[in-house]
């Protein structure tokens, strides 16, 4: 997605110089890999997966961001971009009502993994259960991550691009009749 | 009388004191006071709940899915079977965050148009909560004259959108059509009657002594678990926090209008009642000032690649004719971004966050849902508590299933 707003983004930099959130992070966490993009007056921070937890303490506990207010995995696969998983943290400051945003790109495609956020906000338990079953994202630490919408036995991960939404299997169960079982034939 | 029994068999040593052993226990699916198919399971020592597990996903039908596959138009209509008590606020969220994206803003007499139907849908909302909150505590009256006004309501958003129900009213840019020429009036007729009906309410309810006894003190949450848990709307409120996304973070001209934020300090159940009700107060009061101040001018934005233009216009203007044909067809493109916007729905923090590709059709849509942030109050909120407080904690969540399975 940044591919494409990037420019927009670069251009846009007034909002990201002014911000004291923005200044604040780069402060702290100078030697990390981080990027900032502001995009019709919201901020997000990409982060390294490795720096997801330090980050989340430090923005609730230094920048009082008390609440998580969403999570969401994002499949980018039809996106050209370099990387095929994001999970993006939506979170909230009551009393500036200021609100921010992370993204942390999942390293592996194919098995996206990701440190769980549930020991800083609680609340993440039930957003990262779901983006465990719809996306397929494990989330490392985690109290209790197992699928939530889905039925059980279900295979894939729905919210995945490469879903097949085309057919479903549906298990056919033959009654016995008194001409015996039906067959193609007949 | 003979009981059959010998009375040998009665010494203290073959009955032993009474066991206790934990039991699990599952109330619904099918349970009329978890209101739609939530299971949840708990475990029971005596009647003191141990632990409670809500347990989702009996309604889940792939709607963020579904929208992916549709235009941005016609991606709306699946925003109503979400929060089917409020579907106008479920409109509302996604048509302003596609407006965002598309950088078109609504003109002022459609925000105020928007913000009056956006309110009558918090007091429908609320009147279903608590006719079937106050049904769960045994007082059917309540509900009798909750869905009296109810049905009120529900006809004057059929008369203005054709359905009871699934309204779909609100268009990016604009609403589907001018309402009917006697909308105005029946609002005010409807918004001039309400606060009488909020008393009566009140007179049953909030003097009970029974209602006050089963609800005074039960469940509560503290501010700091609220917040770490997402916790959003009334429940926050609830528990001694002023925020309101109407006041603090103001969408659709809400900053033009005068009204408070009920907070109440003990964030127990009475107090989300009490919050609830002085709400449907100030909605009134929010609808009434849209109704009184609604300003002259074009309801539909100025955006003729988005907002189709009127029937009249099509037989003379070739432009129109061709833009009605790519809207109809194929769509419009959206800028591609992502956003997320919040509005304050009866429940809490309704937000949408959309991924746009440049294409006609949204990338990703996720629904930031207040109840299901909410539900994952209970388990916090019913420990330790009686297993017959937890009909009444459900209750006082005010969970919609369509929303929290989606």
């Amino acid at each position: 997605m940044h591919s494409q707003i990037e420019d927009e983004a670069l251009s846009d930099n007034n909002i990201l110089d002014q911000d004291e959130d923005v200044i604040a992070i780069k402060k702290k966490f100078k030697g990390s890999n981080l990027l900032f993009f502001g995009y019709l007056d919201q901020i997000s921070v990409q982060i390294p997966p490795s720096d997801l937890l330090n980050v989340a303490t430090f923005l609730l506990e230094e920048r009082n961001f008390k609440q998580l207010s969403f999570l969401a995995g994002v499949d980018c696969l039809e996106l050209n971009l370099e990387y095929r998983f994001k999970v993006v943290y939506s979170l909230l400051d009551f009393e500036r009502a200021k609100r921010i945003r992370l993204e942390v790109v999942c390293e592996n495609d194919l098995m996206p993994r990701l440190p769980s956020v549930c020991s800083v906000w609680s609340g993440a338990n039930y957003h990262e259960s779901e983006a465990f079953d719809l996306v397929g994202i494990h989330f490392e630490g985690h109290p209790n991550l197992k699928r939530i919408f889905t039925p059980d036995g279900f295979e894939g991960f729905p919210h995945r691009k490469d879903f097949d939404v085309s057919s479903e299997t549906v298990e056919f169960s033959f009654r016995p009749t008194l001409e015996g079982k039906p067959s193609a034939k007949k | 009388m003979s009981t059959g029994i010998e009375e040998e068999n009665f010494d203290e040593e073959t009955l032993g004191p009474i066991g206790t052993e934990r039991m699990t226990l599952n109330m619904g699916p099918q349970h009329p006071s978890t209101h739609g198919v939530l299971r949840v399971s708990l475990e029971l020592e005596g009647e003191t709940v141990k632990s409670c597990n809500p347990v989702i996903g009996y309604l889940h039908t792939g709607i963020e899915k579904n929208m992916e596959v549709k235009t941005f138009n016609k991606a709306l209509p699946m925003t109503d079977r979400m929060d089917y008590l409020a579907p106008l606020s479920n409109n509302l969220g996604y048509v302003l965050a596609v407006e965002k994206l598309l950088g078109i803003e609504a003109t002022r007499r459609c925000s105020y148009l928007r913000v009056l139907l956006v309110e009558l849908t918090r007091l429908n909302s609320h009147l279903v909560w608590l006719g079937t909150h106050a049904l769960d505590l045994g007082a059917m009256t309540v509900f009798l004259y909750c869905f009296r006004e109810r049905e009120k309501l529900l006809k004057i958003f059929e008369k203005v959108s054709g359905v009871r129900m699934m309204t779909s009213y609100f268009r990016v840019g604009g609403v589907a059509r001018e309402p009917y020429p006697e909308f105005y009036s029946d609002c005010e007729v409807f918004l001039k009657d309400f606060p009488n009906k909020v008393n009566d309410y009140e007179e049953l309810l909030t003097d009970n002594p029974i209602f006050r006894r089963r609800t005074e003190g039960a469940c509560p949450i503290t501010k700091e678990n609220a917040f770490a848990l997402g916790i959003t709307g009334p429940i926050l409120r609830a528990c001694g926090v002023s925020y309101d996304i109407r006041k603090n973070e103001p969408y659709s001209c809400y900053e033009e209008f005068d009204f408070d934020i009920p907070v109440r300090k003990n964030g127990d159940i009475f107090d989300r009642y009490s919050v609830r009700i002085s709400e449907m107060r100030e909605s009134q009061k929010i609808a009434t000032q849209a109704l009184n101040g609604m300003p002259e001018g074009p309801l539909m934005s100025d955006a003729p690649k988005v907002v189709p233009a009127p029937k009249e216009q099509l037989s003379h203007d070739m432009e129109a004719l061709i833009h009605h044909f790519k809207i109809f067809t194929e769509g419009y493109d959206v800028p591609a971004g992502e956003v997320y916007q919040v509005i304050e729905s009866p429940r809490g923090e309704l937000g949408y966050f959309i991924v746009s590709d440049g294409g006609t059709k949204p990338y990703k849509v996720k629904v930031r849902a207040p109840s299901f942030a909410n539900l994952h109050s209970l388990s916090e909120i019913t420990s330790e508590c009686l297993i017959g407080d937890v009909v009444a904690a459900i209750g006082s969540i005010d969970i919609v299933l369509g929303e929290i399975d989606r």
